[in-house]
């Protein structure tokens, strides 16, 4: 027995590597590698002309082709998550207090403060808004530019103590003072709308980066009110007024990253008999936009004030989408892959009354250097 | 958490992250070298070599001599027999000895890179083995042990800084910033911290020492006392531990490529 224990070592090291590669022959157990949502590694071919490459390429698809990658993966974010209370994976996920979750990437670092904008940087805003201005102000179009927070700036007593929090005026503050010189009044943070919200509602979602409905319908009043000043017949719906209904959903970027099975219930709208309709201008979508089914969503409703409204806009935009639509008689939801662009083309054809153009701060920066 | 404090410019640091980052690397050098090294003699053992050890718990080390009895064993050993020795040893005068050390140290030094960082690097450690030789030793015996304890890990730790940052005008101010100077920041070592780095860091302390295989020894000689019918139970315990351990590198490694793409829904 004492002289069989010294091979017991040897032998399992040796099934872990044969159950692997068999596994790998015969997929004798299937696992889905469904929470990444990218494409994976291909295996690659071997071309003794340029076989430098190769030992490269192929370390990178057996990682991502690793027969046990799956329950590999589902255990370490067990491991890390349960046992150890750290992110699984914190240049993605930053762990906050009281089950709230945040993107780290690069909003750790703006909350930080190393992403602070440069005078020369703050200049090339202002040209780019020069010359959006002028464009649009020749044709007598209303504009704003909404920056729509991080979930940071809203939630910021929810993350952890240790995390960085630059001391300075966040960078938009920056942006904004220094583009209100020129342009005032164009700038809109509604930062301070949504932590008054949150007094009496959940607005940003714990396990996503995103807002909710209720953040949504929150801006979308804040954007009717400031166009109040300009087009005063405008109103919102009130929120009673829709139809509401509860969807249990285990979706949301930190449950992949962390490994949460569980579901979380949230509030959604539902189109009323009266609502817009939908139609579309069938405006061509950004060329390698990985979503282009969500390109344009344009809606008309014939029974409200004639005023027509374009809104460039990013997945935020979809929680203001429902209430929004209901104001105008003609509405245009434009998602140009993160590019905020002016769009030109989409704004003669349409001949809006009023851009607004409504960027996650995380992206202000594509404007300039799309 | 050693590469991202060591990689960062020290115009983002404060004095107790520089000392985090030190000692990090401290550990991360050791056990990454040490276990290679344990590979090569576990694979030529496999092959039926027998290679010696390479590390003998250096950080335990009470003078930077004891520290190269400890650390990188094949490597000192081959300056010895091969430079030291050719050069004279301290057959001859006691400066020829001393001039010994510094020409095998200098070539230390350059045998890991040809830049000024690691010629400093190797020349560092031949000037504190040239004090040591000139009568420090017989004061740091004197000492009471964690303090000579404490001067060796403070040169190795000052030693690595130009080990790992190859400018050595950054890593002079890496130094600098160690204790107090330009203190450019409020960077705080907390930011750097977390429950699992806490846990890392208090395990690689602990086997940076000889505690553990101490009391695994204490142990086995306790149990002897009683006969052989433990052999059997520790060994499968060593390898569950083994096993769990080979699990636990898999799973650290295959998380490595793992990639979630943000807009996964909306």
């Amino acid at each position: 027995m004492q002289h069989s224990s010294k091979y017991i070592l040897p032998v399992l090291f040796v099934m872990a590597l044969l159950v692997s590669m068999f596994n790998s022959q015969f997929n004798i157990w299937e696992f889905e590698q469904s929470d990444e949502n990218r494409d994976f590694d291909k295996k690659p071919s071997l071309n003794l002309e340029h076989a430098d490459p190769y030992p490269d390429k192929y370390n990178a698809y057996y990682k991502d082709a690793f027969t046990f990658r799956t329950p590999l993966l589902s255990l370490f974010k067990e491991f890390k998550f349960r046992w150890l209370m750290v992110s699984p994976a914190p240049e993605h996920t930053m762990l906050g207090t009281d089950n709230w979750y945040f993107l780290a990437e690069n909003e750790a670092e703006i909350l930080a403060g190393k992403k602070d904008f440069s005078p020369e940087y703050l200049e090339e805003f202002r040209a780019e808004w020069q010359h959006r201005a002028d464009f649009l102000d020749s044709l007598g179009i209303v504009h704003y530019w909404y920056i729509l927070p991080m979930k940071h700036y809203v939630y910021q007593d929810k993350l952890q103590f240790q995390t960085p929090v630059s001391p300075r005026p966040k960078r938009i503050t920056q942006l904004q003072n220094h583009l209100n010189s020129y342009f005032p009044g164009l700038v809109r943070d509604p930062t301070d709308v949504l932590i008054k919200a949150r007094d009496s509602v959940e607005v940003y979602q714990r396990y996503d980066n995103h807002w909710n409905h209720h953040a949504g319908y929150t801006v979308a009043l804040d954007m009717i009110e400031t166009l109040k000043k300009d087009f005063p017949e405008l109103s919102l719906r009130p929120f009673a007024s829709f139809n509401w209904t509860n969807k249990w959903e285990q979706g949301g970027f930190h449950r992949g990253t962390l490994g949460v099975k569980d579901s979380s219930q949230h509030i959604m709208p539902v189109d009323t008999i009266e609502h817009a309709i939908r139609f579309s201008y069938g405006f061509p979508s950004t060329p390698g936009f990985p979503y282009p089914f969500a390109y344009e969503y344009s809606y008309r409703k014939t029974d409200s004030t004639g005023l027509k409204i374009l809104i460039i806009r990013d997945s935020f935009g979809d929680y203001f989408k429902p209430f929004l639509k209901e104001s105008f008689s003609e509405s245009v939801f434009i998602f140009d892959s993160w590019q905020y662009k002016l769009n030109e083309e989409i704004i003669l054809k349409m001949k809006p009354d009023i851009v607004l153009f409504c960027s996650l701060e995380t992206h202000v920066a594509h404007i300039v250097n799309h | 958490m050693a590469d991202e404090i060591m990689d960062a410019s020290v115009t983002e640091l404060s004095s107790p992250v520089a000392w985090l980052g030190i000692i990090a690397y401290a550990f991360q050098i050791y056990f990454d070298f040490s276990g290679y090294s344990d590979m090569a003699i576990g694979i030529g053992r496999m092959l039926g070599f027998r290679i010696l050890e390479n590390f003998n718990f250096p950080y335990i080390s009470r003078s930077i001599q004891e520290f190269w009895r400890r650390w990188h064993m094949s490597l000192s050993s081959w300056f010895k027999d091969y430079v030291y020795i050719p050069l004279g040893g301290n057959r001859k005068s006691v400066s020829r000895t001393y001039f010994n050390l510094l020409i095998v140290f200098f070539l230390t030094g350059l045998w890991h890179g040809a830049t000024w960082s690691f010629i400093f690097w190797g020349l560092f450690h031949g000037f504190f083995l040239v004090l040591e030789r000139l009568g420090g030793k017989k004061l740091l015996d004197k000492l009471p042990r964690p303090f000579a304890w404490a001067y060796t890990l403070l040169v190795v730790l000052i030693g690595w800084v130009f080990f790992r940052i190859e400018d050595f005008a950054d890593a002079a101010n890496y130094v600098a910033l160690m204790f107090g100077s330009n203190s450019f920041t409020e960077a705080n070592v907390l930011h750097f911290l977390d429950r699992e780095k806490l846990i890392v860091l208090g395990l690689a302390a602990l086997f940076s020492t000889t505690l553990p295989k101490r009391a695994i020894d204490l142990t086995l000689s306790f149990l002897n006392k009683f006969g052989t019918w433990h052999h059997w139970p520790v060994e499968l315990v060593k390898t569950v531990i083994l096993m769990a351990l080979l699990l636990l590198c898999a799973m650290y490694e295959n998380a490595d490529s793992y990639s979630p793409f943000i807009y996964f829904r909306f």
